[in-house]
């Protein structure tokens, strides 16, 4: 109970700011308040440990509960992390879902959808992006990929080599 | 060792998904990746059910792995497969150094192609059908998930859509 209860915690934290002021870098900044907050409570853990705290009798203290604990805790940031891709960026297909649902049955041919979804809402913010996140950078009107981006972009097409699947996208 | 069950599952769920991928390339995506997920449970049943420890333990090991198997399915091989900002880095990665003008990237890479690209695999996977040249909805699924992030978007950047909540302060 207490990885998913830390990870409430965290996710309420992360709303709230959010809501005030959604940071630039938000992965960086998403990563620094959960692993943030499970630092925070290892510290406590090891300091009720010492003061050998009666309530810290149902925390987990001994070294199977931490590890269950803390595996747990990093797989539920990990999944919320890859959820967070669709929350800060559209995703191409939950938009056409949704624009579908909302004509009430009548449906969207490919011409009225590709009206809808432009080079301007699919391409152009993911390219900023790029830029934005140091991976690729705008140089005389043309974009080059930065090494990190090259590291990224190597990664991935190596894992698809792997599958034996060609680009994706 | 036994709290490593889940890392045990989730390296079993990737091999399982590269030989299902090599073996049977035929197969739809989503079938490989469910056998593969089954694949890792299995080897995380086997390397977790001999511990000797409360069916509590064992249940927390369990949705361990079910948060990593979903990470490695969605973080990892789908991002691979339609995340939009990687094919774009690849498409600079094969240009080399001088880059690709804006232009050169859109021929390679454009909204028609991520739209009929999104169509198609909607179409294939049974959540839209094509009727008198229309697309409309035929399974609720992938629209709940959709709602399910226009909710989540709402908490936390108090807009339906990223175009809603506009780009992030300037640093």
């Amino acid at each position: 109970m207490a990885a998913p209860a830390l990870f409430l915690l965290a996710f309420a934290a992360q709303a709230v700011i959010w809501r005030r002021r959604r940071p630039r870098a938000q992965y960086t900044a998403l990563l620094g308040l959960y692993l943030g907050a499970f630092a925070l409570v290892t510290a406590g853990l090891v300091a009720l440990r010492l003061a050998g705290a009666e309530a810290a009798r149902a925390l987990p203290l001994a070294p199977l509960d931490y590890a269950t604990f803390a595996l747990l805790y990093v797989g539920l940031v990990a999944a919320f992390g890859t959820t967070y891709s669709a929350v800060q960026a559209d995703s191409p297909t939950m938009s056409v879902l949704l624009a579908i649902e909302a004509t009430g049955g009548r449906g969207l041919g490919l011409a009225e959808l590709l009206d809808r979804f432009t080079d301007q809402v699919l391409v152009h913010p993911r390219l900023d992006d790029l830029v934005r996140g140091g991976l690729a950078r705008l140089r005389d009107g043309r974009y080059v990929i930065a090494p990190r981006g090259v590291l990224i972009a190597r990664t991935f097409v190596l894992f698809r080599r792997l599958l034996g699947f060609g680009r994706g996208g | 060792m036994f709290a490593l069950s889940p890392l045990v599952g989730l390296g079993a769920c990737v091999v399982a998904h590269v030989i299902v991928s090599r073996l049977a390339p035929a197969w739809p995506r989503a079938r490989g990746v469910i056998v593969s997920v089954l694949a890792g449970g299995c080897r995380f049943l086997g390397a977790s059910a001999p511990a000797p420890a409360p069916g509590g333990y064992v249940l927390a090991w369990g949705l361990t792995y079910l948060a990593l198997a979903y990470t490695y399915v969605f973080g990892f091989f789908n991002v691979s497969e339609t995340a939009r900002r990687l094919r774009l880095l690849v498409e600079l990665l094969d240009a080399g150094p001088r880059g690709l003008s804006l232009d050169a990237i859109l021929r390679a890479y454009n909204a028609r192609m991520i739209v009929e690209a999104r169509l198609r695999r909607l179409v294939a996977g049974g959540q839209l059908a094509l009727a008198d040249g229309r697309y409309v909805i035929r399974r609720s699924l992938g629209l709940s998930v959709a709602k399910l992030l226009v909710g989540i978007k709402l908490l936390l950047l108090r807009a339906p859509s990223e175009f809603g909540a506009g780009p992030p302060p300037p640093g």
